[in-house]
């Protein structure tokens, strides 16, 4: 029970005001269509490095919890999901919305994510320290495979296109060799001044997360909007609270899911939500009511999307894994506050960490309290056109970027990424396996060249990387997720030929229609 | 006869980077300075042509969207015209000027007092709280040019 040691510590009055403020305006970044929990919380960071870490922290948890629910209000009410987690949450809430019951459908919304958010830190709670405790068996190579793990799982889940996903991985990690060897110290690939120090993770998060968003939100700028505002009825929230409580199943499904999905490293809200949603929706005495306005499936959604946020940090916190891409952003917090996952956070650095999670367990609170009052007026953040929204963006990347090292160097790398990733994405690469390359690699080639360097003076390095048994399960691991990914993508090519087949069939049979 | 349809451009300019980076990490006076880097581009390499021959063997077609590169050139041109006017105008009045015209020329129609006055008026009220965020709550030095 170490957590209830620190929770005083929450309650201090900087570490609360942190709280406060980084739960409301989590809340609103949420609501605000095209600004991802992922680009928020990146663009979070470089205001964090003048705070204590354990504040830093704080205020990043409190954003990272609250834009996942925040999300909903955009999608409920003009049906555009503020964060791809809110996706499921929108296939009743807007129905919902339109059916007049708007408020109730936000009620639901707030209510599950305290449900499902609350039973997702406790898992962080209970199962963080012993898989902690484990993570001191690791050496070198075990090290070594976790990262390449974490690269394989997250590229695999990454984008749906598996080849894609390790390709941006590899390049990750290639970025993350640019500037000084990590053992012998020799330079680099350092081709102009502004690559001596290497890339800055900071620096890649913003450019990588913020820049590709800003294009897109300025090319579907000037066209004319058709969102139309549903208003906000009155609801007693003691009705929907009481309602909500008695909507078992859906919370029971939605808090597992959400769960399970979160401890697995890469696969994030989006993927917790809509896998909830289709459970609940199957196992409904009436799968007919689902996307027409069923509670439930708000429920199940929302509740699954916020049960993954707990989870999500268990493998970030104790082997440095990531659950999901805003983990990842978050895993760049904890290493520029000088903090590497492991057992230390928990003995060296337990104050720092346990208030941290105990932060997020009042946050839950809060964003629940703050959310029911405040959702009647953040939908008034979704009315920000995309041109100012994308001008400001610029100017707060910039800004972010140049105070974490007073660089223009890092300016220019921030911005080239950034352009260079918007372009990648059209072609189908996402951002989040690169952006874990980048951070896993520096870890990854210091282990390997330790490990090299011990398996030398051993039995040789072939036999000290490839034997043992937690190295053997994590190779396993590692084939495992690029086998299973690459039997889904063969599955959904598949389907999607079926699909073309099917409609080129269907035209030949209009032809042949119209021509008798 | 390969007929060079845009996801092949694309698989073929993955590949051809690859190949690029795992030539940068061969040939040096000391390899070990640069084994992790070419283990990574030998992977790199070889998903690359992985991609590339299921693209050319038509096993695979990437879904590629439109990239609508002429509406953003104006935003490029003002992200590197903005590199180079923070040092020459200094750091807030470049940021200025570069959202002043990030937010008027991708204003929806509208009369041009009105497209001018939207966009300084969010210009000088966001420079305005980033002045406060940065120099003084932060005391962050910034680049000081001409102006500031």
């Amino acid at each position: 029970m170490e957590f209830l040691q620190y929770f005083g510590e929450v309650f201090t009055l900087t570490n609360f005001t942190i709280l406060v403020c980084g739960t409301i305006g989590g809340l609103l970044l949420g609501a605000t269509p095209g600004l991802s929990p992922t680009m928020a919380v990146a663009l979070l960071i470089p205001f964090t490095f003048q705070m204590e870490p354990t504040t830093s922290l704080i205020l990043l948890g409190a954003v990272y919890t609250s834009t996942v629910a925040g999300g909903a209000v955009s999608g409920i009410l003009v049906n555009i999901p503020g964060a791809p987690a809110n996706i499921a949450t929108v296939m009743d809430g807007h129905p919902m919305a339109k059916n007049g019951r708007a408020t109730e459908a936000l009620h639901y919304c707030f209510i599950s994510s305290l449900i499902g958010g609350v039973v997702g830190v406790f898992l962080l709670i209970f199962f963080t320290p012993p898989l902690a405790d484990l993570a001191l068996k690791f050496g070198p190579p075990e090290l070594f495979w976790m990262s390449i793990f974490g690269v394989t799982i997250i590229a695999s889940l990454g984008g749906g296109q598996v080849t894609k996903g390790l390709i941006a991985g590899a390049l990750g990690l290639w970025i993350s060799t640019i500037g000084y060897n990590p053992v012998l110290g020799e330079e680099r690939f350092v081709f102009t001044e502004h690559l001596a120090g290497g890339v800055h993770i900071i620096a890649a998060l913003i450019g990588l997360f913020a820049i590709p968003q800003v294009l897109t939100l300025l090319q579907n700028s000037g066209k004319k909007s058709e969102v139309q505002m549903n208003s906000l009825e009155n609801h007693s929230v003691l009705k929907s609270f009481r309602y909500n409580i008695s909507r078992v199943r859906a919370l029971t499904i939605g808090t597992v899911v959400g769960s399970i999905v979160g401890v697995i490293p890469g696969a994030g809200g989006q993927i917790a939500g809509l896998v909830a949603y289709d459970q609940t929706r199957k196992s409904s005495p009436d799968p007919s009511k689902f996307g027409k306005g069923e509670p439930d499936g708000v429920i199940a959604a929302e509740s699954a999307n916020n049960a993954m946020v707990g989870p999500s940090l268990v493998p970030l916190l104790t082997l440095g894994i990531p659950g999901s891409p805003t983990a990842a952003v978050l895993l760049g917090g904890l290493l520029i506050n000088g903090l590497f996952p492991g057992p230390d956070l928990f003995t060296v650095h337990a104050k720092v960490t346990w208030t941290f999670i105990d932060s997020l367990l009042v946050g839950q609170v809060l964003m629940m309290i703050f959310g029911l009052s405040i959702s009647r007026y953040s939908r008034f953040v979704t009315r920000i056109p995309n041109h100012m929204m994308a001008a400001t963006v610029t100017v707060l990347a910039v800004f972010g970027t140049y105070s974490v090292q007073n660089s223009m160097s890092d300016v220019l790398v921030m911005l080239s990424l950034g352009v260079m990733m918007f372009f990648a994405a059209k072609i189908g690469f996402s951002p989040a396996p690169l952006v874990l390359g980048l951070i896993l690699g520096k870890l990854t080639e210091t282990n390997f060249l330790q490990g090299r360097m011990i398996g030398d003076s051993m039995d040789g390095a072939w036999s000290y990387f490839f034997s043992g048994t937690i190295n053997l399960i994590l190779i396993t691991l590692c084939v495992l997720s690029i086998v299973f990914s690459v039997r889904g993508e063969i599955r959904e090519t598949k389907a999607k030929r079926e699909k073309e087949r099917l409609q080129a069939l269907g035209a030949q049979e209009n032809q042949d229609g119209a021509a008798l | 006869m390969i007929v060079l349809k845009k996801p092949l451009i694309a698989s073929l300019s993955v590949f051809i980077l690859s190949a690029f980076l795992l030539y940068l990490c061969v040939g040096h006076e000391t390899p070990e300075v640069y084994l992790f880097p070419l283990i990574v581009s030998i992977a790199l390499f070889l998903l690359s042509g992985f991609l590339l021959t299921r693209e050319l063997l038509g096993i695979y077609t990437s879904d590629i969207e439109a990239m609508g590169l002429l509406k953003l050139l104006p935003v490029l041109g003002i992200f590197i015209a903005y590199l180079y006017a923070i040092e020459l105008l200094g750091m807030y009045s470049s940021s200025m000027l570069a959202l002043f015209l990030i937010a008027f020329i991708y204003h929806p129609p509208a009369t041009l007092t009105e497209r001018i006055k939207s966009s300084a008026l969010v210009a000088v009220l966001f420079i305005g709280a980033m002045y406060i965020l940065f120099s003084v709550l932060l005391k962050v030095q910034t680049p000081m040019g001409l102006l500031m």
